[in-house]
């Protein structure tokens, strides 16, 4: 029954996919990277502190409270913040994975205390959405193509758990066909996080007290959400009848 | 185009929908304009450290080995005024090489690269050297004879001792030297000179002084790599020279420091000639053994604390014999050969493709050992080619020249390299704070995270030391 009201469900929403960008503050996180440079000053190629990720989410757009247009968004997310060098021969890459799995609840924002009308299955067209959820750390490091492996045998991975909050806004700004496209930016606050050994990885060791744990890493967001809407009538094609529109 | 108003309330929106056209202008234009983001974000933030450091002092840096040269490469770097005092009358410390010897240079003191990850490794790279890359074969000699280390491995006892040392890292148990540890793995006696000799000679010292927590601890926080390196067309000292040569000349050399005064703001530093320096921070990286001996003076005298974890770190005399023969008498690709008496082990100095006319073995002996071997004088080389006699067979006939470099009687440095003692525990910790702010150590006894008893080890001490002093002010 459960599992049937999912589907249900599930088949009743709109599916969307999010195509990402966003930028990494953490200065904890940069210091690694700044003491490799440093401490190596002859390198041409610098490793530059990670700062751009790239990725993208997939999730469902649920409608749960029709006067006020709130929805629910169950998201899965991923991005990827690199940095590369190449000197000498050496092809040094490093940076880590960001697995996302959370739960966004949409809104207009005067829709709080105020019926919605006329907003449709996606709701209102500008929104503002807050965010949580889990998300998993996987730092790597690459020389000449070739994963990190400790001791020579065992690679180089390991999972940090954390979790988040995302406050964000957007706009249903245009449609193709069935298709909406949304701009969204959004600021993710990451209230602890941890990139394993990342430190020791970079730089062969630790002892000038590099952190492996950042405390308040946040990340500025921005995308394009295209949400396809299963009517070919969409909401914006044919304002409901007795909607003052 | 079709426009739609929506209301939310009071909220009056228009939507829209593209045509193809528009849709491909709004598109690249929202496209050129996201491009612009990753390189203005990336911008914001800087590559390097210490650009907010508002140290302008002098620091004087004393000793000119590793760790002292590139902790005054990296001061000069940013721009302070270093100065280094070295003790004897020449650079590199325990980074020597013989040119005059063979057809390449022989590493006298350091020679091997251990792991890929290091600061040292890249430094290596950047200077063009070329590795070694053959592979050889380890050779054994117990039971009276020379094995493979295919035949040795079918003996039991030679089975037990290869186990014994490949799981001593993880040893579990109480604090004991590592010759208890093999008494108390059943360690036979027949190959009790290759467990000396793969465990505690390579560590700097003898199974009787290696403490097991020690090594347990160093290989547990080892993150460089397993991989071992030798370079085959340049020295290490070259290496260094190459890099650090914008600072080659604040080295002073034969200026042997006595005594440091850190009481007041600025910093007196007296040598033996009674001459005087004065500087705002100092980062000592001299060996161990200086410091443990007391040589040098402070005022106001070091913290008992500090005193006793130098004691506490295991520092002890170490050679290498270096024998060149009229022709190769050991098996082609010969990597080590592991002895039974002085000398734990020889290995072919030569090999990978180094040298092809030279024929040369290189005796590496540390700890108990090397004190035994250093108290002969004159009859070193005769006792090492008597010991090689009957590992090899005739070596005494075909010996040309040798070369001994013994450590242990450096004035200036006076061993090999540092290993963890019995109770050494925490001592490195402790021996490496830094005096008031005004004082820094470094060296390679002064890392604190597994990497002892290395040159990249010994930089990066001087990183933290550097760090230290232009991440404070």
């Amino acid at each position: 029954m459960i599992v049937f009201t999912i589907i249900a469900h599930i088949a009743c929403a709109q599916p969307s996919i999010t195509i990402q960008y966003a930028y990494l503050h953490s200065p904890t996180f940069d210091k690694i990277l700044q003491t490799y440079n440093t401490s190596r000053p002859w390198l041409e190629d610098k490793l530059h502190p990670l700062t751009n990720g790239y990725g993208g989410k997939f999730g469902w757009n649920f409608r749960i409270q029709k006067t006020h247009e709130i929805h629910l968004l169950p998201e899965i997310g991923y991005a990827r913040f690199g940095a590369s060098a190449d000197n000498n021969g050496k092809f040094f890459k490093v940076g880590f994975h960001d697995f996302t799995a959370q739960v966004a609840l949409r809104m207009h924002p005067r829709s709080i205390y105020k019926p919605a009308q006329g907003a449709g299955v996606l709701g209102t067209r500008f929104y503002i959405s807050l965010a949580t959820g889990i998300t998993s750390f996987l730092p790597y490091s690459k020389t000449n193509g070739e994963r990190l492996k400790w001791d020579d045998e065992t690679t180089y991975r390991e999972f940090s758990f954390t979790y988040q909050f995302t406050i964000a806004a957007g706009i249903q700004y245009f449609s193709i066909g069935r298709f909406i496209i949304t701009p969204e930016i959004g600021l993710t606050w990451h209230p602890t996080t941890e990139l394993t050994d990342f430190a020791q990885v970079v730089n062969g060791h630790n002892i000038v007290g590099l952190n492996n744990n950042a405390n308040n890493v946040f990340l500025l967001n921005g995308g394009l959400r295209i949400t396809f809407v299963k009517s070919g009538k969409n909401w914006w094609d044919r304002p409901r009848e007795g909607d003052k529109t | 185009m079709k426009l739609v108003p929506v209301r939310v309330n009071s909220d009056f929106i228009q939507i829209t929908h593209l045509n193809r056209r528009k849709f491909i202008e709004q598109t690249a234009f929202s496209a050129a304009y996201l491009a612009l983001f990753p390189s203005l974000f990336s911008s914001c933030k800087k590559e390097t450290l210490y650009s907010d450091s508002t140290f302008k002092g002098d620091v004087i840096i004393i000793g000119a080995g590793a760790s002292g040269m590139y902790a005054a490469y990296l001061l000069a770097q940013q721009g302070i005024n270093v100065r280094v005092l070295e003790a004897s009358d020449s650079y590199g410390g325990r980074v020597k090489s013989l040119t005059d010897f063979a057809d390449f240079h022989i590493e006298l003191g350091a020679e091997v690269i251990h792991g890929e990850r290091s600061l040292w490794y890249d430094m290596v790279l950047a200077s063009g050297a070329k590795f070694i890359t053959a592979d050889s074969n380890d050779y054994f000699y117990f039971n009276g004879s020379l094995k493979t280390e295919e035949e040795a491995v079918s003996n039991t006892f030679f089975n037990a001792m290869r186990t014994m040392v490949d799981i001593a890292p993880s040893y579990s148990g109480s604090d004991i030297s590592a010759a208890s540890y093999g008494q108390l793995s059943g360690l036979n006696n027949n190959v009790s000179h290759l467990f000396n000799a793969l465990l505690a000679n390579e560590n700097g010292t003898s199974a009787e002084r290696l403490g097991m927590h020690g090594l347990r601890d160093a290989d547990e926080k080892w993150t460089a790599g397993n991989k071992n390196f030798m370079l085959k067309d340049k020295s290490l000292l070259q290496v260094m020279e190459q890099r650090f040569s914008s600072i080659i000349d604040k080295i002073s050399l034969n200026t042997e420091v006595i005594s440091i005064d850190y009481s007041t703001n600025k910093i007196l530093i007296t040598d033996a000639n009674d001459n005087t320096y004065e500087t705002d921070k100092v980062i000592l990286t001299v060996p161990i053994s200086i410091l443990k001996d007391g040589d040098i003076s402070f005022n106001p005298a070091l913290p008992a604390d500090k005193t006793n974890a130098f004691q506490k770190i295991g520092f002890d005399v170490g050679m290498k014999i270096i024998l060149k023969f009229d022709e190769r008498i050991w098996q082609e690709n010969t990597g080590s050969i592991y002895g039974q008496g002085l000398v734990p082990e020889f290995w072919a100095t030569a090999a990978g493709g180094r040298s092809s006319t030279d024929s040369l073995l290189t005796a590496f002996v540390t700890g108990e050992k090397a004190e035994q071997l250093s108290l002969l004088g004159d009859s070193i080389l005769p006792t090492v080619l008597s010991e090689l006699d009957v590992i090899l067979g005739d070596a005494t006939s075909h010996f040309v020249s040798g070369h001994v470099q013994d450590w242990g009687n450096e004035p200036y440095i006076r061993g090999a390299y540092s290993y963890p003692k019995i109770g050494t525990g925490n001592a490195r910790d402790i021996a490496s704070l830094n005096l008031a702010g005004k004082v820094f150590f470094a060296g390679e006894a002064m890392h604190t995270a597994g990497h002892f008893a290395t040159v990249h080890g010994a930089m990066e001490t001087a990183l933290r030391a550097v760090h230290e002093i232009l991440m404070a002010s």
